[in-house]
């Protein structure tokens, strides 16, 4: 049976127009073949990640009122607070192409404004501002008004140089997540993640949201374990530079780093303790990994750990400096594990039904830990409070790994596989496994994220 | 016309095929790959183990018969992983692993001083896969000779 061609092959026949009309028909069988050879791509990935419905507050971000002086902060400033506040995933910012004041419109006091400008739109909440600029000094006052209520909910100055303009909108973004949800937001604070440059892996930092990604380190050999200093100048990692995994200081300032050990053993990750004056890392030799105290310039201190022939490694400390939750195999298979500093008596805290659970990290807050464990035919992540009870699993698909708490205890960075491109990624998720979001969409396997603090100042 | 439009068909075909056909593990470019022409042998580990079986303790007796005859040759033991589980997990397990080929081959006579052992966890991978063949290579002992 003749199939009838849909393209025209001369003025009289029936059709559509022959020169497009090829390629459309080959695109299309090409398309078709895929699916028939490919059927998976016919079905989306419906395992659902983000738990349970947000809607988003509809939120207003005009341009603002430049009152002296020059500098284009009068677009940067509620720009950069939009994206902040997109990336939180609890807002969602309406398009300036439907505001109806004039653009900067500058007014006698913050609040002589129409209300009903903004009600009209759609917008339950409004920032607004006035910046001015003097000697490349700024003086910036910001506005956040309830529309519905017809009312001021708080406004802020800031002074500064106009270096500091990303400072000014990363705090007052900070400030309404504060309002919105309790605790302040972490817009500012900085992820380090490796990733794989040719054969070699590599340091790189960016913003939470994704973006600024910058490269830190340029040894041409593999650098893993990243872990943030409290007060975020500079890094902990491990480097092969030296033969063997080795510690290395990453200093943001002098973009420099130092080795700290050397020698046979290999030190393997660790951490800073909370008030940034030691350090915890596990040191391997042979058939053992034990996890031992050091200064901040590599000298041991205590050996916390010592069962012979076990792994004991990833030791991060609790926010009050008393105890290390850590991984162990001295049970058989890996799982976590919570040591008391003191006394170094340590007790098992995963219980998930699970033979192999790794790669724990306190939050913050103290309330609760997160791990990973194999389940469910790939490894997910897993949060309990820190005697092991309570334990929810907040991830289903793919691998799941390196988990870490952001700075205010609210999300959870961590490496995946979901995603488009089937490498490592970086996503982020609310500390309920709701809000999922990946921020990077490489294929060099990005991972093994580390959070900074929020920058002062 | 007819002729391109087959063609065309061919080609389409032909392309899509491509993809389908099963590739060959490349390995990642200068990471050591064990081929048939190595001298030393791999050995392979179960998953989350570092203990020897009968065959990898065959391998081993074959690659210290080698290093008996040439007894100037000293060695790097490798110990690697596959990329499932945690980075510092599967370092410190590839060095056990590294660590139980050391022990063995030094049990049958080989100078500690000929051997070195390292560890890079799951991140120098044979296979650079994602599947249970990738990752059953993935989980060796690696003996590189130095110069």
């Amino acid at each position: 049976m003749k199939i009838p061609h849909p393209c025209r092959r001369s003025a009289s026949d029936v059709g559509f127009p022959n020169h497009l009309c090829q390629e459309v028909v080959i695109a299309m069988f090409r398309l078709v073949a895929l699916f028939v050879f490919f059927p998976s791509l016919l079905f989306a990935q419906t395992d659902v990640f983000v738990r349970g419905s947000q809607d988003r507050y509809p939120i207003a971000l005009p341009q603002l009122c430049l009152q002296d002086g020059v500098t284009d902060g009068n677009k940067l400033v509620p720009e950069r607070i939009s994206r902040n506040l997109v990336s939180s995933r609890y807002f969602e910012v309406i398009n300036p192409n439907a505001y109806i004041e004039t653009p900067g419109k500058c007014s006698s006091t913050p609040s002589a404004f129409a209300y009903s400008d903004w009600s009209v739109i759609g917008a339950d909440f409004l920032v607004k501002g006035v910046i001015s600029e003097d000697d490349d000094n700024i003086r910036l006052q910001l506005y956040l008004f309830d529309v519905p209520k017809q009312k001021l909910t708080f406004g802020k100055e800031y002074t500064g140089g106009s270096g500091q303009l990303r400072l000014m909108a990363d705090k007052f973004s900070n400030e309404i997540l504060r309002i919105f949800t309790g605790t302040p937001g972490v817009f500012g604070s900085k992820i380090v993640f490796t990733s794989r440059v040719g054969r070699f892996k590599e340091l790189f930092a960016m913003d939470v949201d994704g973006s600024e990604v910058r490269q830190l380190t340029d040894e041409r050999g593999l650098t893993i374990a990243p872990a943030f200093h409290p007060s975020g100048d500079r890094l902990l990692y491990t480097s092969y530079q030296l033969r063997v995994p080795e510690l290395f200081i990453y200093d943001f300032g002098r973009r420099q780093s130092r080795a700290i050990t050397s020698g046979k053993e290999l030190e393997i990750g660790g951490s800073f303790a909370p008030d940034g004056n030691s350090l915890v890392t596990a040191v391997s030799l042979g058939k053992e990994s034990n996890l031992v105290l050091m200064r901040l310039d590599g000298t041991p201190v205590k050996k916390l750990t010592s069962q012979p022939g076990v792994i004991d490694v990833s030791p991060k400390w609790s926010p009050a400096g008393n105890e290390i939750v850590f991984t162990s195999n001295r049970a058989g298979g890996p799982q976590i594990y919570v040591m008391d500093t003191a006394s170094l008596r340590a007790r098992r805290v995963s219980f998930a039904n699970s033979n192999y659970c790794t790669s724990p990290d306190w939050s913050p807050k103290g309330d609760r830990i997160v791990f990973v464990c194999r389940s469910d035919g790939g490894f997910n992540i897993f949060t309990a409070r820190p005697d092991g009870t309570d334990p929810l699993q907040l991830t289903s698909s793919g691998n799941n790994e390196d988990p870490e708490w952001s700075p205010n205890g609210e999300e959870l960075v961590f490496a995946t596989t979901y995603g488009k491109t089937g490498a490592y990624n970086i996503g982020v998720m609310r500390a309920d496994g709701s809000g999922f979001r990946l921020i990077t969409e490489s294929r060099t396997d990005d991972a093994d994220p580390t959070w900074g603090p929020v920058p002062v100042g | 016309m007819k002729a391109v439009r087959l063609t065309m068909l061919v080609l389409s075909v032909l392309f899509i095929q491509a993809c389908t056909c099963k590739t060959k593990p490349k390995a990642v470019d200068n990471v050591p790959v064990a081929m048939a022409g190595d001298i030393l042998k791999d050995v392979y580990f179960a998953f989350d183990k570092s203990d020897l079986s009968a065959e990898s303790k065959a391998t081993l007796q074959t690659n210290a018969s080698w290093l008996k005859e040439n007894s100037s040759a000293s060695v790097t033991i490798e110990g690697h992983c596959d990329e499932r589980g945690t980075r510092e997990y599967n370092l410190a397990l590839g060095q056990r692993r590294a660590q139980s080929a050391f022990d063995y081959l030094r049990g049958l006579g080989i100078e500690d001083s000929r051997m070195s052992t390292v560890s890079y966890g799951e991140d120098q991978p044979l296979d650079p896969r994602s599947n249970e063949e990738a990752w059953a290579v993935n989980r060796r002992a690696h003996f590189r000779i130095n110069q």
